[in-house]
């Protein structure tokens, strides 16, 4: 009795903890806004971040879990991510496993397709397979879609069908990969798991089987989720194990253990190979890669217009990891997961769609969530003066040019007085000031024009500092001296 | 009353008549504002004091707060809170002068005092930085969000589509039911220029009764039939013009303080066309230029003739310029 508590305390823990750090990830996502930030501290956005912007928390995030994994493991992926989590809430009620042999032959290959499509700028891969990236996704884009159903809550984004139709298929793929042979997610596609996996094996502590109490039953290998146990040949493959210790208890004759000892050294290990085989090819795919990667990239017509703080088209296509974290939380409700607008390559990355919003003036949330480093952060009144894009007026289309009338929508959103109204016929109409135009979208979003707006923004790259607001003198009042009527 | 006292009495009013049609017709010259007025004013104008204070002169000389409230009775406040702007850029009504409104209302017997407005950006952040939600709260009012097009559910919920009598453009739009339903409404704009109506004031803030929507609509087809004719629908009961700080330049939002002139000034009346006019003097904005008064007054809705009002003046600290 006391060594079946004493090993399943492990276990435990464990489970009382991760449920706690879904339970407390999912209300960041979903109720508990100003909080997002936390996404920060997950493995594979917080190493682009590192590689972005070279800060302190992120290199803080990225060490720490980096020091935890070559102490025991890959506990990050058992408790910390929250893709990983959901897995294991989908595994509940399922038994069955067995060792799963050729994951080692495709994992390294994809890891390494994963990085050099991003060396040769094209981040897609790793936005549809870093975890915390999907995770946010399917929040997004499934369960608050199914929550709206059920009309717990109101609809508040509405993605364009083929993003939509990507986190739907993911987490479909997630279910299906996840029945039929567990954690084979995480051993395969998954980056931060093949990455975290290169640092477990040199782990201190393991878990280890004990040649001699072993009897090959084959209990601990049906227990494992992750199939990295081969009971056959008394094996653990340590670096597709994800700390569930669920082999701990399976084991009736006290053989597994999670310890620093080294009870038999350890033997050439066949993914060293795989790893080097696939490198070698993949880096000469990757080079091909790269030059037939222009197809991807965005065609020059399209002038999507980027979040504040992304730098350049080139800059944020290979930082942004497309999330949606920003999305979720934008005020304005503006940003959008694009499709095509910033080519192949930039699918899921967030663009601002002014159909269905304008960037407030006042919020600058975007970039104080992004976990990557995508977006650099600035201060508001930097922000007030940042130009993400500029707006053209296209008088072809306007009421007040058209037809004479009244309008002036535009330039009475305009929150930088970048639109002045400037006499036409017996009206005015809108004067677009380039030195002052941010591209907030405001005038599109407000403009009454349909279905093609009068005033339009498109995007610019690189994103630079506008002039400051003149102070004008205003003219004298009559009524400042005394009653004009 | 005899026959002779009544005969009196007319040859006394007419010879009144007489004497003051010549004096009018004497002062024509004149500038209007020398004319001094007697008897129950239509134009209330207040200069030099603070919001608060203004208005405690303002509804005074407008025969007290029981003369438009009866106790009882349910009144619908509508400032302008579109805008997410501080106080001190006079894009909002100021909270003060929302305050005392809701006090008096209260001393008069009103039984529910609601604020609302449909905001240009979201209403969340317009009733909090504007200061009146904080305002009207202490004040014991029950302030009600407005649609700003990203709740669909509140405009569901709170405005219904209404027909409107004899209009030419806007024969239907979304309004919002507590105006309809309220026995009493209070109309307190902020006097600032606007980009595309030229003149905020009293009938422009009622565009903040219709749904974000149709205010789209509004600007499509021909922002000033429309304004005078969402007016035509509600007319309020009572008018306060907000012109303690008045934008003077690139309204209606307001970029910096620049835009923003001190001014201390306070007006009221019932006509909603003859404030607007006023409030197009104060601002020096030409009155041909401000299309929506003129259909306003063309399908009766007040008069544009400052001179036939009768209007009350008053400096608080004549002392000050």
């Amino acid at each position: 009795m006391k060594t079946f508590f004493r090993k399943s305390k492990w276990r435990f823990a464990r489970i009382l903890l991760a449920a706690f750090v879904f339970i407390a990830t999912c209300c960041i996502l979903w109720c508990i806004p100003g909080t997002e930030e936390y996404f920060g501290i997950q493995y594979g956005s917080a190493l682009l971040k590192l590689f972005a912007d070279a800060s302190l928390g992120a290199a803080a995030g990225v060490i720490s879990i980096t020091l935890v994994t070559l102490l025991c493991g890959r506990i990050y992926c058992s408790v910390i991510c929250p893709l990983g989590i959901m897995q294991d809430i989908l595994l509940i009620r399922r038994k069955k496993n067995s060792f799963i042999r050729w994951t080692g032959k495709f994992k390294y290959p994809f890891f390494l397709l994963c990085i050099a499509a991003l060396l040769a700028g094209v981040m897609l891969p790793l936005t549809l397979f870093v975890p915390s990236a999907n995770f946010v996704q399917i929040v997004n884009f499934v369960f608050r879609e199914i929550l709206q159903w059920t009309g717990i809550a109101a609809a508040t984004l509405r993605p364009a069908p083929a993003a939509a139709l990507a986190a739907w298929g993911f987490f479909i793929l997630l279910i299906v990969l996840v029945r039929w042979k567990g954690r084979i997610y995480c051993n395969t596609l998954c980056p931060v798991g093949t990455l975290l996996g290169i640092f477990s094996r040199f782990s201190w502590f393991k878990i280890r089987i004990k040649q001699e109490k072993c009897i090959s039953c084959g209990a601990c290998e049906r227990s494992c989720k992750a199939g990295c146990i081969d009971a056959k040949n008394k094996e653990v493959k340590f670096e597709n194990c994800v700390m569930c210790m669920n082999c701990l208890d399976s084991c009736k004759l006290d053989a597994l253990h999670f310890t620093h000892d080294r009870i038999k050294p350890a033997e050439h290990s066949p993914g060293r190979r795989d790893f080097l085989i696939g490198g070698t090819t993949l880096l000469g795919a990757a080079a091909i890669g790269g030059l037939g990667g222009g197809m991807l990239r965005k065609s020059s017509k399209s002038q999507a217009v980027m979040p504040p703080g992304a730098g350049t088209y080139d800059r944020f296509a290979v930082t942004c990891l497309g999330c949606g974290l920003c999305i979720s939380s934008c005020k304005g409700k503006v940003l959008q997961p694009a499709v095509g607008q910033y080519g192949l390559r930039g699918f899921m990355q967030p663009f601002l769609d002014f159909e269905k919003g304008a960037c407030q003036f006042d919020c600058k949330r975007c970039m104080e969530v992004c976990p990557c480093g995508a977006l650099q952060k600035m201060t508001l009144p930097e922000k007030q003066q940042h130009r993400i894009g500029i707006a053209t007026y296209h008088p072809q289309r306007c009421v007040a040019y058209l037809e004479d009338m009244d309008c002036g929508a535009c330039s009475e959103h305009c929150p930088v007085g970048a639109l002045d109204m400037v006499p036409y016929k017996n009206t005015l109409i809108p004067k677009v000031n380039e030195k002052l135009c941010i591209g907030c979208g405001a005038c599109q979003n407000i403009c009454p024009v349909l279905p093609v707006k009068a005033i339009t923004v498109s995007g610019v790259s690189p994103q630079i500092k506008v002039e400051k607001p003149k102070i004008e003198k205003s003219q004298k009042l009559e009524a400042e001296e005394d009653f004009p009527f | 009353m005899d026959r002779r006292n009544f005969l009196k009495t007319t040859a006394v009013l007419a010879a009144l008549g007489a004497v003051s049609k010549i004096t009018g017709s004497l002062q024509a010259a004149a500038p209007a504002k020398k004319k001094t007025a007697s008897g129950a004013p239509d134009i209330v104008v207040i200069r030099n004091g603070e919001p608060a204070e203004m208005f405690e002169t303002l509804i005074k000389e407008l025969g007290g707060m029981q003369k438009f409230v009866k106790p009882g009775q349910s009144v619908v406040i509508k400032p302008n809170i579109a805008w997410n702007q501080p106080p001190e850029m006079a894009a909002n009504t100021h909270p003060e002068l929302v305050a005392a409104v809701i006090r008096h209302c209260k001393a008069a017997g009103a039984s529910k005092i609601y604020v609302f407005d449909t905001t240009c950006n979201f209403w969340k952040d317009t009733y909090q930085s504007s200061g009146i939600a904080e305002a009207a709260e202490k004040a014991g009012a029950i302030v009600v969000g407005g649609d700003s097009e990203k709740d669909p559910e509140y405009l569901k919920e709170y405005y219904s589509e209404v027909t409107i009598p004899n209009a030419k453009v806007l024969k239907k739009m979304m309004h919002h039911n507590l105006i309809r339903q309220c026995d009493v409404f209070i109309n307190i704009p902020v006097l600032k220029v606007h980009g595309g109506a030229k003149l905020t004031c009293c009938m422009k803030n009622l565009m903040g009764t219709v749904s974000k929507g149709y205010q789209k609509y509004f600007h499509k087809h021909g922002l000033n039939q429309c304004i005078a004719e969402c007016c035509s629908f509600r007319k309020p009961d009572l008018n306060i013009v907000d012109a303690y700080r008045v934008m003077t330049k690139r309204g209606p939002r307001g970029v910096d303080q620049s835009d923003v002139k001190l001014l201390r000034y306070q007006m009221g009346g019932t006509d909603m066309v003859a404030l607007d006019t006023a409030g197009a003097k104060m601002l020096n904005v030409p009155l041909r230029r401000i299309g929506h008064i003129a259909i306003a007054r063309s399908i009766g809705l007040g008069t544009t003739d400052l001179n036939s009002l009768n209007i009350k003046r008053i400096n608080l600290n004549p002392g000050k310029k």
